[in-house]
């Protein structure tokens, strides 16, 4: 898995009733092995974890993990993004960072639950990851140990089977 | 790699490998030569292709149809706020939307484009039939051509197969080694024991034996090997047992010579003495010197039997029946042991022997004569005849009390024996002439319950057989 840091400071926060929500300036993950993806018609499935920190690469004191699935209208090409879990929701039409900004958009954890008075500073950690980015396995389970097999194993190319960033910014105060 | 064994093993992977080597070389070369043919290229480009003409084409069909939508040359289907419950699915999130307007593809497969517009009465939706023209059943066309691509793409099927090939060759012949360590160590297993017992035997193991096991040539040299050891096994101990017997010759000569040279006189001397003696002492005189001469005429043959020991008797050998020579012996000793039963087991054939007729004689008559003592009164005598690789062989039982452990171990040395009976020499005598003849006496298990005795004698060729 490789984590490539972002510049530091590029997350900013603001709440909406009880909600915390995290906007992130330069923060785009529609780009390259996962644009190739979309751009072939496949679909791609994102996980983002937000963690608040109460120091820098301190204690977690939440963690919310969200995942969604991005694919591409060829012909309009526009993107559409669904959210996996209760409630579902999806939206389509959608330009690149229309789509990025819609999936943190959709990232929030409830405030009241971080127990932080206004004066608490704390820090937040937000992280993607793209699982199985890689090629396809073509083989089937029991096609592990047959000729078949070891010859779609051999003949595989060196790639990264994941694909990941995270970026780290602090300290905020609630407003 | 001096052993067999590592021969070989080194014998069959220079043998295999060079094989192995060439099918490798051909089989990568007839790989590279197939892999040239492949699509992958071809099918990556014009996936390319076709995937912008189609995109040209829809966008084509979507500008068309919102130009004659807003000339009004398009009826279009509305739908009206108030009555959003109503709103198929794609016009309520079109409405919900912040999009003023918006085109997707709608009906069987995407056969249709829709231009949806916000008007303020609720939404407008203008359709186009694409004809025959599925367009998302050609997205999902095109999304697994691309799969295919890149799943080409991302494999070295050159690598993968010659991998495949060697790891698979290069087990096949690791396996094929096992048998081979196996036949190498069955083939290299009873020479190297061959070698052990030539060198055992070469370092004075005489008894040393080797176990055969199979039938082929290494079993056939060990066979030879074992019959060469008994060979040379027996004629070492013949020779020891002769050379013995020189020594005791030699001695027994001597022996004799010496108490020759003094009984002479001393009988003479006797002699004069008792006719020089008075008629007064004559009956004391004669009674002494009839003692005295009597002892000498025993010491004398004692140096007669010594003689005989020492002396190298003629061979003259001759072809003759064994059989006769048995019943022979026996009529002759029997007047002497009437009370003694004599029963035979002879070979019907007649064993013919090439050898010295006296020199067998007396082997025999020997052999016969302490049967018939050891038996005694009341007991048997059994003689056998057979041949037996290429010896004819005659065999002595009685059934006398047998041979304690300390008989049976010196039973052929040469003893001075002063009982009445005999010198303690004859066996001695016996097998020397046995040796002599170019047969052995050995001590066999008596069949009678007492001692036995088997005398084994060269056996006459065919034609010399055929002739008596």
């Amino acid at each position: 898995m490789a984590t490539a840091p972002l510049v530091a400071q590029a997350l900013t926060i603001r709440t909406v009733a009880d909600a915390l929500h995290v906007q992130a300036r330069g923060f785009s993950f529609i780009e390259g092995p996962v644009l190739t993806r979309l751009r072939e018609g496949r679909s791609v499935r994102i996980d983002f974890e937000m963690t608040v920190l109460s120091k820098p690469e301190g204690p977690v004191v939440k963690q919310m993990m969200q995942g969604f699935t991005l694919s591409f209208d060829l012909w309009e090409e526009r993107y559409a993004v669904s959210r996996i879990g209760s409630p579902p929701r999806s939206i389509s039409h959608l330009r690149p960072r229309d789509a990025e900004t819609w999936c943190l958009e959709n990232l929030t954890l409830p405030v009241s639950s971080l127990g932080f008075s206004r004066d608490t500073p704390f820090w937040i950690r937000l992280a993607y990851h793209v699982p199985d980015i890689g090629p396809e396995a073509s083989e089937a389970p029991g096609e592990r140990y047959t000729l078949r097999g070891l010859i779609d194993r051999l003949s595989r190319r060196r790639e990264e089977a994941d694909l990941a960033k995270s970026v780290d910014a602090g300290p905020f105060r609630l407003p | 790699m001096h052993s067999l064994r590592a021969r070989l093993i080194l014998a069959f992977i220079i043998a295999t490998l060079m094989p192995l080597g060439a099918t490798i070389w051909i089989t990568t070369s007839l790989l590279e030569r197939s892999l040239g043919y492949a699509t992958t290229e071809e099918l990556n480009r014009l996936s390319r292709t076709l995937e912008g003409t189609v995109r040209q084409f829809y966008q084509r069909e979507r500008d068309g149809l919102k130009r004659e939508a807003l000339d009004g040359r398009v009826a279009a289907t509305s739908y009206p706020v108030a009555d959003t419950n109503a709103w198929p699915e794609d016009v309520r999130a079109f409405w919900e939307s912040g999009e003023a307007e918006r085109s997707s593809l709608s009906g069987p497969g995407g056969d249709h484009l829709d231009f949806m517009r916000k008007t303020n009465a609720g939404v407008d939706v203008y359709r186009r039939d694409l004809g025959a023209i599925r367009m998302q059943e050609l997205s999902e066309e095109f999304r697994r051509t691309r799969e295919l691509v890149g799943s080409l793409e991302s494999r070295d099927l050159r690598r993968g197969f010659t991998l495949t090939l060697l790891l698979l060759v290069g087990v096949v012949w690791l396996i094929s080694l096992a048998p081979l360590l196996f036949i190498a160590h069955r083939i290299s297993s009873p020479i190297r024991q061959l070698t052990a017992g030539l060198t055992g035997f070469a370092a004075g193991e005489w008894d040393r034996r080797l176990e055969k096991g199979r039938d082929d040539e290494v079993g056939r040299a060990v066979d030879a090997f074992n019959d060469m050891a008994e060979q040379l096994r027996r004629s070492r101990e013949r020779l020891v047992y002769l050379t013995q017997m020189s020594s005791w010759q030699s001695l027994a000569r001597k022996t004799a010579h010496e108490l020759k040279n003094s009984l002479t006189p001393i009988r003479l001397t006797i002699e004069e003495m008792l006719a020089r003696q008075p008629l007064a002492d004559r009956a004391f005189m004669d009674q002494a010197v009839q003692i005295v001469v009597s002892e000498i005429e025993t010491l004398e043959r004692r140096v007669r039997a010594f003689s005989e020991f020492a002396s190298e008797p003629p061979a003259n050998p001759e072809v003759f029946d064994l059989n006769v020579l048995i019943a022979e012996r026996v009529a002759l000793l029997k007047p002497a042991h009437p009370e003694t039963a004599y029963s035979f087991r002879l070979d019907v054939r007649g064993p013919r022997v090439h050898a010295g007729t006296d020199l067998v004689k007396g082997i025999l008559t020997n052999l016969l004569e302490n049967a018939a003592e050891a038996a005694g009164p009341g007991g048997s005598v059994m003689t056998i005849s057979h041949s037996q690789g290429g010896q004819a062989v005659v065999e002595v039982h009685d059934s006398g009390p047998g041979l304690s452990d300390e008989a049976r171990r010196t039973l052929f040395e040469p003893t001075i024996t002063f009982k009445k009976r005999g010198m303690g020499l004859g066996l001695s005598i016996a097998r020397k002439n046995a040796l002599l003849l170019g047969g052995d006496i050995t001590l066999v298990e008596g069949v009678l319950g007492g001692a036995g005795f088997r005398v084994a004698l060269p056996s006459a060729p065919e034609s010399a057989a055929a002739s008596v």
